[in-house]
């Protein structure tokens, strides 16, 4: 399956009355089993263009194609892992994921069994039972991303889902979303502001410019999977996308 | 670093008072028991009786079959209003909470629905009424509804818009977003709106029975005032609170323990 937004524009009233260009004209392909960053700097309109991939928020023009046809939002199985977990603290750990599975059309019976598989895979089968509330930050996130993982998604859109956590958190969890990803080879969209994060995880990487945001450059990443963070490749694509951003090398300071 | 917990590893080395917090809700009602003993020996009974003849009088009014009659017209006239001003508050509240039209055309009948006194009510349904079980209804009704309103525009201003957010893009459909998101954020609202409702509701229809109607706790006191018994006025008081704990204590803790259990399981 491929995903491609053609011409994307969109604004958003502002209190005054005015309006806010977010994104002008963005134009991207996301190939079958492809594994796509989007980087900008903050609040450049990066989470708007997978709102509008997943069909919450519409575009003022242009289109979200699916497979080159018109796509209808409502048909294709979106997960979406947010920056925050957004978890349902009323309901245990298996229960949030088996909330998206029921929302998806599944049997509850089998939303049970698949929401235990997909909570083993991201190795919180012991917690099913607990609430959100006593788990870790990057626990919560887990949660989160075996709920969108197990409706089976045909794309995966993720927002900065490790921009909260420690480093060292993070560093675990790319490594299992690559593993998962590697097997299911669905694609993915992945927005982030860490140029590092995004050369590690990324086929291809989109830079955005500021607001309105357009797409400045197209980065493809074409080293082996089994990447190394510190790999000295990886650090000369990051200074390339610094670069783009208009980002100088933070010189030290000299005497 | 303390935990709420009450699992049986927490409660080693607490305090007897932390392993039954039973024994505390039990030490407070001795307390007041014996406070108003002891001030009680100092006056005449007639001025204010002690606990202990009080109620032996709420033990023979139990016994006389009076205590049923009168709480049954006193609490079902409670129970009609609080329910009827429920349903009409959660409808009102929840389109104040999401249309803003409707928050700023409903929030003055708000304001002045809860600076008009109950008793001018009171009056007012007997007047138009007469002396009928639609007076005293009617004044529980207008009396909860802009209070209880209040707190369910609040709950549904304070809703999570970020988890329904996540909900829509998980496809889930308006049913499902209702039960499974909206509503459980609601509920601590709708369990403070029942409590603090029902405890105005008793206070207000005290007010209607004891003003026009023939029967009733409010009815009761007032006839007690007119023979010019205290005890007969404490002993109907008290009957009447010590429904109110039950349903507090029976009722509303343990609903309130199931529904929010979640919490409980935050560590601080």
């Amino acid at each position: 399956m491929q995903i491609a937004l053609r011409g994307i524009h969109k604004e958003f009233p502002r209190e005054n009355g005015g309006t806010l260009a977010v994104l002008r004209d963005v134009t991207l392909t996301v190939g079958t089993g492809e594994f796509c960053c989007v980087v900008g700097t903050s609040g450049c309109g990066k989470s708007t263009i997978l709102n509008i991939v997943a069909g919450l928020t519409p575009p003022d023009s242009g289109q979200v194609l699916v497979d080159d046809a018109r796509v209808d939002s409502s048909r294709i199985r979106i997960g979406y892992v947010f920056q925050k977990p957004r978890l349902l603290n009323w309901k245990s750990v298996q229960d949030n994921v088996a909330f998206a599975l029921k929302a998806s059309g599944v049997s509850a019976a089998e939303a049970r069994q698949r929401a235990r598989h997909y909570l083993d895979l991201v190795g919180l089968a012991q917690f099913e039972d607990e609430f959100p509330l006593a788990l870790s930050g990057g626990m919560q996130q887990r949660v989160a991303i075996a709920r969108a993982l197990a409706i089976e998604p045909d794309l995966l859109l993720m927002d900065e889902p490790f921009s909260h956590l420690d480093e060292l958190t993070a560093r675990g969890l790319r490594a299992e979303l690559l593993r998962i990803w590697q097997q299911a080879r669905k694609p993915v969209m992945f927005v982030t502001h860490n140029a590092l994060e995004a050369v590690y995880l990324a086929d291809q990487v989109l830079i955005l410019s500021g607001r309105p945001a357009t797409i400045m450059k197209t980065l493809r990443v074409g080293l082996p999977r089994e990447r190394e963070m510190e790999d000295p490749r990886l650090l000369a694509l990051q200074r390339e996308i610094l670069d783009a951003l208009g980002i100088t090398p933070a010189t030290a300071v000299r005497q | 670093m303390k935990s709420s917990s009450s699992s049986a590893e927490a409660a080693q080395g607490a305090s007897i008072w932390q392993r039954w917090p039973a024994l505390v809700y039990l030490a407070s009602l001795l307390t007041m028991l014996l406070v108003w003993h002891g001030i009680s020996r100092f006056f005449p009974p007639a001025l204010l009786p002690g606990p202990i003849p009080v109620f032996a009088r709420v033990w023979e009014i139990i016994v006389s079959g009076q205590f049923v009659v009168h709480m049954v017209a006193t609490v079902g006239r409670v129970v009609a209003g609080f329910v009827l001003a429920f349903v009409v508050s959660i409808g009102v509240g929840i389109f104040m909470g999401v249309n803003r039209t409707a928050e700023r055309f409903f929030e003055p009948n708000i304001v002045v629905g809860l600076t008009i006194p109950s008793l001018a009510w009171s009056v007012i349904a007997l007047m138009w009424f007469g002396i009928s079980e639609l007076a005293p209804v009617f004044t529980v009704f207008v009396i909860l509804q802009p209070l209880i309103t209040v707190n369910i525009w609040q709950g549904t201003k304070a809703l999570d818009h970020e988890v329904i957010e996540m909900a829509r893009a998980f496809r889930a459909g308006r049913a499902m977003v209702i039960r499974d998101v909206v509503i459980p954020q609601l509920v601590p609202y709708l369990l403070a709106a029942t409590r603090f409702g029902l405890s105005l509701a008793w206070k207000v229809v005290v007010i209607a029975e004891l003003l026009g109607l023939s029967n009733g706790i409010g009815y009761m006191i007032h006839y007690s005032f007119g023979i010019f018994s205290m005890l007969d006025v404490f002993a109907w008081t008290i009957s009447f609170t010590l429904v109110m704990l039950a349903v507090e204590y029976g009722l509303l803790k343990p609903l309130e323990a199931r529904v929010a259990g979640w919490r409980r399981a935050v560590v601080l």
